[in-house]
């Protein structure tokens, strides 16, 4: 059960990020992006971590991606803006390195064996409210710290770069 | 669970924070000032420029209190590591945040954009590198890589009607975030390799006969996100385009402070990973890096005309004889070469801030296009600042007696003890195309009649920058072994028992 969950929600994620990035609209992409984001939701799901479930669910693939297509539609941007030669012979020769070296890397990994099984049985409340809260707030709690102060200085570069009248 | 990581919260953990508590709480301060100043115009620079000059007596005050102790002090269950060679970092760190911001101040007021959150920005970047340099474990050393470089991204683009600056800081954001995802992929890959993000556990062990292959790929990409931010060829290509476009106190800070927190970073990953963690093949790959971004640097800064591309294609070229430290060290294991690395990068942070601050004193308000050419005549029109130019010059091209002809000597005569003989021919071929290119500034001050000498206005502030990073330069030059006669360990000695401490 647990495989085939797996395998058809991997399956659907790639594909959907290979849209998000080949598409001309940028709506396309969004959309195509809010569907990568669900099934990487499902996936998380089946890893039983339910509240990075319902987070990714509600964060990224609803309100980030619903900002995305805010953005979209206030710049209006058509498929016109990116008219142009998408593909140069650079950038395929680049793409086609990328795609041997990412290759050699993933048979490197899978040739080297499977990554480790778990480690014995989960305990009763992994990837609950209260078990993350714990970790959030004893053991991590210099990388959380941190992290809101990365999203201050997210808000104020967008305030610094954005602002009208200077 | 690998190590014990629960945290104890108490005065000690948080004095080992010290500096980045600092620089984080200054960069908030000054945030609540500026909101709170409306639209009042308040000298920023000088409400910013304490919190620097107090970690740097913080980190001097710190660097007292754990030289010599055994085990190392580690706060937050060893996400922070407090050593002395964190403290050295951190000591060139805030230097170099101290220029900036006093350079801003004369650069600001010029282009009429002062503003309080430009001086946050700065501030919190450099508490970013405080974590990054000061890290081994793989979330909080991708936080430390992201706290500093967002806020870059953002002063990058800060003069938002100058074409040059925005395609700058969108340059740079595009290809950071690219190189910092797959610094994260490679995190997540060592993760599931070895179910540890603590580096010393996940790289020592994960190379071991037997063990998955998905750290090796983690491994590369960690190492990919290290170069990008050293300037590292092939990661290289976004440096000229943004060190031109962003305003110059900016490009002054990302040459120097930026680039020592990446090679601490980097530096300290490496020894953690210890020789078990850093494969034959990592080793190599090091070696043609360092050659490759040596070459690549000193050959295209030949036909460079404008000061500032110049001086970008320089740094490549730096952070190539810096890599021929950390290759050497990789493959060996000596760590005299990681002391000489740590010598380089304060020379090298002094002479870059210091070419960058003659660059704002007379560039104007069309500095991006300050040319080589446009120097004519200012040896006599200037004749203090021309003479420190000139200095800053001859110790990027490295000749004695400066502070850039120690750090070369230190490196290549520890690289040729441990037997790398072709790699040191390299570097010093290098060494000596790169005086071309130097000495066409030298040329431009003293031996062209001036056409149409700049005009410029005399600054305060930048001459105190100038004549500091002049001193420093000719200090490391001339007493590199006995720096202060009161002090207990001269600063070659210092950066030994740095490197010494860290395990």
């Amino acid at each position: 059960m647990n495989a085939i969950l797996f395998w058809s929600c991997a399956v659907v994620a790639v594909t959907a990020a290979l849209f998000v990035i080949s598409r001309r609209s940028p709506l396309a992409s969004a959309v195509a992006l809010a569907v990568n984001m669900v099934a990487l939701a499902a996936l998380f799901a089946g890893l039983s971590a339910p509240f990075l479930f319902i987070i990714q669910l509600l964060v990224y693939a609803g309100a980030v991606v619903v900002f995305i297509v805010f953005v979209i539609m206030l710049l209006n941007l058509g498929e016109e803006e990116t008219r142009g030669a998408l593909v140069s012979r650079g950038k395929l020769l680049a793409s086609a390195l990328a795609c041997c070296l990412g290759l050699a890397l993933l048979l490197r990994a899978v040739a080297a064996g499977t990554p480790r099984e778990a480690a014995g049985a989960l305990p009763a409340d992994f990837g609950g409210i209260e078990s993350i809260g714990q970790e959030i707030f004893t053991r991590w709690l210099l990388p959380f710290e941190v992290t809101g102060l990365i999203l201050l200085v997210g808000i104020v570069g967008a305030v610094v770069l954005a602002k009208r009248g200077e | 669970m690998t190590s014990p990581l629960f945290p104890r919260i108490d005065a000690a953990a948080m004095a080992s924070l010290l500096p980045f508590l600092v620089f984080v709480v200054g960069g908030l301060l000054v945030l609540l000032v500026d909101a709170l100043a409306g639209k009042r115009r308040l000298p920023w620079a000088w409400i910013a420029a304490p919190v620097p000059v107090v970690a740097l007596l913080a980190a001097a005050v710190r660097l007292g209190a754990v030289s010599g102790l055994t085990p190392r002090p580690t706060a937050f269950g060893g996400q922070f590591v407090e050593d002395a060679f964190g403290l050295y970092v951190t000591v060139v760190i805030a230097l170099a945040t101290l220029s900036a911001v006093v350079l801003s101040d004369v650069f600001l007021r010029r282009m009429d954009r002062y503003r309080g959150d430009y001086f946050a920005l700065l501030l919190f970047s450099a508490g970013g590198m405080c974590l990054f340099s000061s890290s081994t474990e793989l979330l909080s050393l991708f936080l430390g890589l992201e706290l500093l470089s967002i806020p870059v991204y953002i002063l990058s683009g800060f003069f938002r009607r100058s074409l040059e600056s925005v395609e700058a800081a969108m340059k740079y954001f595009l290809l950071g975030a690219f190189s910092s995802a797959l610094f994260l992929l490679g995190g997540a890959l060592v993760y599931a390799g070895t179910g540890s993000t603590d580096l010393a556990v996940a790289l020592r062990g994960g190379f071991q006969p037997g063990a998955s292959g998905l750290v090796l790929a983690g491994g590369l990409l960690l190492l990919t996100g290290f170069l990008f931010k050293t300037a590292a060829v092939p990661f290289h290509m976004w440096t000229p385009d943004v060190y031109e476009g962003a305003p110059t106190a900016v490009t002054a800070f990302m040459a120097a402070a930026v680039k020592a927190a990446a090679f601490g970073a980097l530096a300290r990953a490496l020894v953690v990973a210890g020789p078990s963690g850093v494969p034959t093949a990592a080793a190599g790959f090091l070696w043609w890096v360092a050659v490759l971004t040596m070459t690549v640097g000193n050959l295209a800064a030949l036909g460079q005309q404008n000061i500032k591309r110049m001086l970008a294609y320089s740094s490549i070229a730096h952070a190539g004889y810096m890599m021929v430290g950390l290759a050497v060290f990789a493959a060996t294991g000596a760590r005299e070469l990681l002391a000489a690395v740590l010598f380089y990068l304060l020379g090298y942070a002094l002479m870059n801030l210091g070419a960058f601050a003659v660059v704002i004193l007379w560039g104007g308000e069309k500095e991006e296009h300050l040319e080589i050419s446009d120097l004519a005549g200012m040896g006599w029109k200037s004749p203090t600042a021309a003479v420190a130019l000139a200095l800053f010059m001859i110790s990027l091209a490295g000749i004695p007696p400066t502070g850039g002809f120690f750090g070369k000597y230190l490196l290549f005569r520890g690289a040729v003890t441990q037997g790398f003989v072709p790699l040191v021919v390299i570097a010093v071929l290098n060494s000596a195309v790169s005086v071309y290119y130097y000495f066409r500034v030298l040329v431009a001050l003293y031996m062209r009649p001036a056409t149409r000498p700049m005009e410029y206005a005399p600054s305060v502030a930048a001459g105190a920058v100038i004549a500091l990073c002049a001193l420093g330069v000719l200090v490391l030059g001339i007493l590199p072994d006995g720096l202060v006669p009161g002090m207990p360990s001269s600063l070659i000695g210092l950066v030994r028992e740095a490197v010494a401490a860290v395990r």
